[in-house]
């Protein structure tokens, strides 16, 4: 969307944001004052397709001068050190975790905050030479991530090998309780110990991270990867240079039937949007002097060579639902079959767009755009009629075992990063090997991402990131909140109800049979 | 052949190790004063399921890849023991263990080809004594029941289930034993004793001691609970007790 100068003035008067809050806000309108048809060149036909809200740019900017998601091989300090930064290579624990903060200060993304902060573990590990004194130091790394990232699109990866500094991040992660940085357990039942998964799962539980990533299936897919932001898997020392989203549940309206969606509508607004993807890309590479002048290329730490970009959907389940009601069934997205049937053929006709275009400077992913399920955001009106990804409307969920068989159906439309997640009830703290259980049923059956959290506790995850519900009811009460993320939460749960995601509990089963 | 199910819960973490269906017959062959599912006990099948192995290996079938195994519950799953042999013949064809949550109240020589293809027992021990005539073996509002003032000779005065104990702990068939503890009923210091007995060369197995609790009884049978319910420092009584018998691993639920 174009931004206009009184964007500016609402900016520096809100009482609600902070200082770093306003002057991120004040350079992504700045990047807004400039028309796309001029700048991009966007043509009136694609303008037409942003204005109607069907394709949504999640106000990325025009004047582009950074790729969206970075994420750097931190082991190029470790190797190397840093010669922008005058840093040496690290020598021991303390000078791997200072230098690695100094690092995330410079790691450019759309948040202005770095979005992958490393396989932290991997690069801890070699360091660690006492598990006592080492635990506070990396809670103390962990801590000040927390404080300095104010934003949860900040991710770690651990896994998927179990190490001391893996088995202390968790420990860490679980006392300190902090939104941020978003993790992810890369898993793989082959490589990682079921005690190590048996942690990351009570952390799960308790604090809503690590999240667990399909491995083998995104190495697969995505090569040498990592998860970054919410659960994106991006090519490893590369990342992605835009992601524009289709609101599907906003497409659906203009359509009398599913065959006008799926044979006229949705190639149409899916060219629509590769062909503005393209000019995004192509203007971070060609015209702002991205790579010329960032260190993190200059040094080695990324290459263009490995960037993607990324093609995203929400709404799935409106447009699912609204071309059933056309159809006449009073059935909804997850507990109808006609509906998974609709929603494949939505997904595959937007998969042979997505397939069949050769996209402009993203040969690390074989010069095709990766599909992505995003997580939503409330931007526009429209944002209400567009339920996350291809995920079930709050308040739709079928049962436990039949959601997660719906929602696997789905996942493999999605390499660049999908997930779903479910709230547990208390009894699986003590029963971890259950929660276990059923992620390998999950991954077993086609799922890349899987999150599971207690419904009870203060942080939990919106959609994609972390939150804290006594935050989001301090932003609602018009106070100044540390993290953007806050608001974005605040946001998602008024449109999509994600605090009250269906509890997943068994009854009171004490056996005296 | 079919089997009146109660119920069935897709996904349970309390029924055994790891996520597994449980399946909750209809019918006991005992009447427990503190009985949660009670609705389970009489073997009234005019409004319950009745499902064929074929049935039951289809809805088992729904809950996979995301169950490793199935416990069968109830009511007294060993009164059907000839169809859960099926059954769980069938099972573990698909690669699902398959556990059985028992009184103990059963003959093991009749039911002995159930016991060799069930993976693990979780087994409930009732008490000892005279005191589960009226605990367990009492027509007590329930008048449809004959058969358990069978059992009162069988188990009050042989203890013929702590010899199913046993027998069970030496084929590495016991996954967990269970202690519903409420007072004034047993001697809890005698029962603990016999079952540190029998745990003495298992110190794997763990005891699950519960403190039985009136939430959701029918008011009968919790107006028969009065005055017996254990205090929480009771149970953290019994527990060191059950320690200091030699009892290695213990879960106590308050």
């Amino acid at each position: 969307m174009e931004a206009n100068i009184q964007d500016i003035i609402e900016i520096t008067t809100s009482r609600s944001l902070t200082y770093q809050q306003k002057l991120f806000n004040l350079a992504n309108v700045s990047e807004r004052l400039i028309s796309p048809v001029e700048i991009l060149g966007y043509t009136n036909e694609e303008m037409k397709y942003i204005n109607n809200q069907m394709i949504c740019d999640l106000n990325e900017g025009y004047a582009l001068y950074k790729p969206r998601y970075i994420v750097p091989d931190y082991n190029v300090y470790i190797e190397k050190g840093c010669s922008f930064l005058e840093l040496e290579p690290p020598k021991n624990l303390d000078e791997c975790l200072d230098g690695l903060l100094i690092i995330y200060s410079h790691v450019p993304s759309v948040t202005s905050f770095p979005v992958f902060i490393g396989h932290l573990d991997r690069l801890i590990d070699p360091f660690i030479t006492d598990e006592n004194k080492d635990y506070i130091k990396i809670k103390r790394f962990l801590n000040h991530i927390d404080k300095t990232i104010t934003d949860s699109f900040c991710h770690a990866d651990i896994g998927p090998y179990e190490t001391v500094a893996g088995r202390l991040i968790l420990k860490a992660v679980m006392e300190l309780k902090n939104p941020t940085p978003n993790m992810t357990i890369r898993y793989d039942k082959d490589k990682t110990s079921r005690e190590f998964a048996k942690l990351a799962a009570k952390s799960c539980l308790l604090v809503s991270k690590p999240s667990f990533s399909n491995d083998a299936y995104y190495t697969k897919d995505v090569g040498n990867h990592a998860i970054c932001s919410c659960y994106n898997a991006l090519p490893f020392a590369g990342g992605a240079y835009t992601l524009s989203r289709l609101r599907l549940g906003t497409i659906v309206k203009a359509v009398k039937s599913l065959d006008e969606l799926i044979s006229e509508l949705l190639p149409k607004v899916s060219k629509l949007m590769l062909s503005i993807m393209d000019k995004r890309n192509t203007h971070i590479v060609e015209k702002s002097n991205f790579f010329e002048s960032n260190f993190l290329a200059r040094e080695g730490f990324i290459a263009k060579e490995n960037f993607t970009s990324m093609f995203a959907i929400v709404g799935l389940a409106d447009a699912v639902n609204y071309l059933l009601k056309l159809e006449g069934l009073e059935e909804t997205f997850g507990k109808s079959s006609r509906g998974d049937e609709i929603g494949h053929l939505i997904m595959k006709s937007i998969e042979k767009e997505v397939n069949a275009h050769i996209g402009k400077y993203i040969s690390r992913t074989n010069n095709r755009h990766l599909l992505h399920a995003q997580v939503g955001a409330d931007l526009h009106e429209e944002d209400k009629n567009n339920t996350p990804a291809h995920r079930v409307r709050v308040g739709e969920e079928p049962t436990f075992v039949d959601h997660l068989k719906h929602s696997a159906s789905f996942h493999s439309y999605f390499p660049s990063g999908t997930g779903d997640l479910f709230a547990l009830d208390q009894t699986y703290v003590d029963h971890l090997d259950s929660v276990v259980d059923i992620i390998d049923g999950a991954f077993a059956s086609g799922y890349r991402y899987i999150t599971t959290y207690l419904k009870n506790t203060d942080l939990i995850r919106v959609t994609g990131y972390l939150v804290k519900k006594s935050e989001v009811e301090k932003a609602r009460g018009d106070n100044p909140v540390l993290r953007d993320t806050t608001w974005f939460g605040s946001g998602t749960d008024d449109n999509a109800h994600v605090f009250d995601r269906l509890l997943r509990e068994q009854e009171d089963e004490v056996t005296n049979s | 052949m079919k089997l009146p199910i109660h119920r069935i819960i897709p996904f349970s973490n309390v029924e055994g190790i790891g996520n597994r269906t449980s399946i909750f017959v209809q019918g006991c062959n005992i009447n427990c004063l503190y009985c949660h599912n009670s609705e389970t006990i009489p073997k009234d099948f005019t409004s319950v399921h009745l499902f064929t192995v074929e049935e039951m290996i289809k809805e088992i079938k729904a809950n996979m890849p995301f169950i490793r195994g199935i416990t069968v519950s109830g009511g007294e799953p060993t009164l059907y023991h000839k169809f859960l042999i099926d059954l769980f013949n069938e099972a573990h064809k698909m690669g699902l263990t398959c556990y059985i949550d028992s009184n103990g109240f059963f003959d093991k020589n009749q039911i002995n080809d159930l016991i060799q293809v069930t993976d693990k027992f979780l087994f409930d021990v009732k008490g000892i004594g005279k005191s589960l005539n009226k605990l367990c073996f009492s027509n007590f509002l329930l008048e449809n029941l004959n058969s358990v003032k069978m059992k009162s000779e069988r188990f009050t005065i042989s203890q013929e289930h702590i010899s199913n104990l046993k027998y069970l702990l030496s084929l590495n068939k016991i996954e967990e034993v269970r202690l519903v503890y409420l007072k004034g009923y047993y001697n809890e210091e005698k029962v603990i004793e016999v079952i540190a007995n029998e745990l003495k060369n298992y110190p794997d197995i763990p005891l699950k001691i519960i403190r039985v609790h009136a939430r959701g009884l029918t008011p009968s049978r919790a107006k028969a609970l009065k005055g017996h319910i254990p205090s929480k420092l009771d149970v953290e009584k019994l527990n060191k007790l059950a320690y200091s018998k030699g009892i290695q691993q213990i879960n106590y639920i308050l």
